[in-house]
Order: C-alpha cells, then structure tokens, then sequence
C-alpha cells in the first residue's frame, strides 16, 4: 500500500523543521513520480465461450508496483491497496470468428469491505463493443480507458469479455510474438492503469 | 474553478518565508486532491434510459448517475448535455455512450463550444474524437476520447453529441457515462 503523504503547513515566520522539509519532499516526489502504475499482460491465448462474460486472466506483471495483482490468486483481479481514482486502459485483441459477431468489453468494479456501500456491489464503466470478423489471422483490438470510480482498499477491477459466439484473446498482434527487451509480450492483450488523485 | 497553483522561485541570500512554503505545499495538495478546488476531475453518469435518433442530440448526465464526481462545479442537472469549464488548460476526456441495440449504427463525438474569452479559439465549434459502434440485438458501446485538442478556457463547453441510424434507447447498465481530468496549465 502507497502511503499518500501528508501536506504540513507553515505558520507565519515559522521555522520550517526537518520534518516539515521532509513531507513537503515526500509530497513533491509523489505527484512526480507517482508510485502506483499497473501494467498487466497475457502471455497466452484465452478462450471466451459464447454468450459467456468472461473475466481476463492477466498472467503476466509486466509494472505492479502497488501489489494491486497476483498471477496466481484470482488473476482477473486488480486489487485497490491505496485509496482513490485511477485511470486504466485496457486492450483486448479477438480472433476470428465462425461468423460476424458482437462483442465487448468493459471494466468492472466490485466493493470491498472498506466501500461505504458494503461488500460485493458492482458498477460497470468504460464499456466498448464492436462486431468481430470472419477473416482467418484477422484480429480485431478494442481499447477501454477511463477514470475509475473511487476505488476504497480491496476494491477491485476486473476487465471483461463477451462474444456472442466462441472467440480466443489473443496476446500478440502477429503470428510472431514481439516481445520487448525485457521479454514481455506486445501486448496485444494488456491492462495500464496508474494512481490519479486522492478520493473520495 | 480551481486555482492554479503558483510554484514560488528563491534567491541566493533570501530566508525562505511561510508564504513561500505553503506555496510548494499547496501546490502537491492540489495535484494530489480531488476535493473542491483542486485538481479538477468529472465522472458524469445517466441515470436514464436515453433514446437516441438520427438526429444529432447531446447526451445528458445527472447528479443522481451511480457514480457521479465533479469537484469543480463544471455540471449542473439544469444543463444535463453539458460540462463547462471552470479550470482554464489542457483537459483529457473519456467516454462510452450505451447506444441501445438496432440493426444500425451509433455515432458518437466530443463537441467543444468555446467562448469570445477563449484566447485561441474564440467563440468556436470544434468537433472531434469522433467514433462509430455497429448496432445489433445487445447493447452496443461507442467509446472514445483522448486529450482534448484545444486549450480550454473558463466558460467554454464540453458536450457529447449522439447520432443513431435507426431509433433505439439505452439497453441496460451502465448508462452512459464521461469522464475527463484537468492535465495541464
């Protein structure tokens, strides 16, 4: 969890301590270099069943300097562990399909026990659609970004997927993987979010 | 409207006053918040089912959406169509437009009416970050969005105009909804 840091004020003609010297340091350095960034991947194909939301299942942390996310418990899940309002992008790419078909995506939060409104309440936004294709190594990508609602801590989001028939997430944009040079996938399949401001 | 703050400068051989430090304070306070007067930010959301037509119409917001977030007093239910800025600078916006199902399409774009007060676009119409979503039997979704292209000045508007090929009105949740955030001075 990202301690928010604490603004002091100062007096008139008041002396300015090393304390307060030190907050207003913390202070400056957090709105400058923000130390809550997401960024999520799949580094494999996932099968969406028809007239089924799925959840994505991130399995890759490529950024995760909150432990918002775990590969292996509940991997659709980034879990809030700092109060506040994110921005998040999410990118899916959907493979070809037996025939043109509706799609889409949408992120969606679900309460914890630290939200005013109790646990296990769900609000969608930032919801696209669009109709998959029928023409075979023809993908099509969908990008989602918005301001999330107020994240309290263990909030989480997760990224869904709808296909009105049987479709795979695919988790790199060519037959050939271009991974970068730290090796991770191109992202054909992604989640970025990071920490915008202090909420509610 | 949110003030902006100023980063103050010190000279060689100057005591740094109280005035001086609260300026650096104030200046993370208003990076870091989302309380009234600072950092601007809007999460405007129906809480309708709007009907959409081939006739270009705003899309309207309410106080009373499921979420709803506007710190700088830029929305107001008796102008739902509408945000208006209060903070002068570079913006950022969002949206996803339940555009309802037909078998037609959804037109979606960010319309900006600036004011005579907007320096370097007085009294203009920009349309811009258009999208289209492809109508069937679900709900279809017309997302866009991005930095918005102008400098935006107090006063100036920021509305989402909707166009359907056929009549069709919001399915089920969420409802349309806009977000956007102040960026930069």
């Amino acid at each position: 969890m990202a301690t928010l840091p604490t603004v002091p004020s100062f007096a008139f003609q008041e002396v300015p301590t090393i304390t307060k010297l030190n907050q207003v340091a913390t202070a400056v350095n957090f709105v400058t270099q923000i130390p809550i960034v997401i960024s999520l991947k799949r580094s494999s194909t996932q099968a969406v069943a028809a007239s089924t939301s799925v959840a994505v299942q991130w399995n890759v942390d490529e950024v995760d300097s909150d432990n918002m996310h775990s590969t292996v418990t509940n991997p659709s899940r980034l879990v809030s562990q700092t109060q506040g309002y994110y921005k998040m992008h999410a990118t899916i790419a959907v493979s070809q399909t037996a025939t043109a078909a509706y799609t889409s995506m949408w992120f969606q939060q679900t309460t914890g026990s630290n939200n005013p409104l109790g646990s296990g309440h769900t609000q969608i936004f930032g919801p696209s659609s669009f109709l998959s294709n029928t023409v075979t190594t023809d993908f099509r990508s969908c990008t989602l970004s918005c301001i999330t609602p107020c994240l309290y801590v263990n909030d989480y989001i997760e990224c869904y997927v709808f296909s009105a028939v049987a479709c795979t997430l695919q988790f790199q944009y060519g037959s050939t993987a271009f991974l970068d040079s730290a090796g991770f996938p191109d992202g054909a399949c992604c989640l970025y979010g990071y920490y915008l401001m202090e909420g509610p | 409207m949110a003030t902006i703050p100023t980063v103050p400068s010190e000279e060689a051989g100057t005591i740094s006053t109280s005035a001086d430090w609260n300026a650096w304070c104030g200046t993370c306070t208003y990076l870091l918040g989302s309380g009234s007067g600072k950092n601007p930010m809007f999460f405007l959301m129906s809480n309708v089912a709007q009907t959409w037509t081939t006739t270009p119409g705003f899309c309207n917001f309410n106080t009373a959406g499921a979420v709803f977030k506007d710190n700088d007093g830029g929305f107001s239910n008796s102008t739902p169509g509408r945000y208006t800025v209060q903070t002068p600078g570079y913006w950022t916006v969002d949206w996803a437009i339940n555009g309802g199902s037909s078998a037609s399409f959804l037109v979606c774009y960010l319309e900006i009416n600036t004011t005579s007060a907007n320096l370097y676009n007085p009294s203009a119409t920009i349309k811009c970050q258009y999208t289209n979503a492809a109508q069937t039997t679900a709900a279809a979704y017309a997302t866009s969005g991005g930095l918005v292209p102008i400098v935006l000045f107090a006063g100036d508007l920021l509305q989402l105009v909707v166009q359907s090929g056929a009549s069709s009105t919001e399915l089920t949740s969420p409802y349309s909804h806009f977000t956007g955030s102040w960026v930069s001075a």
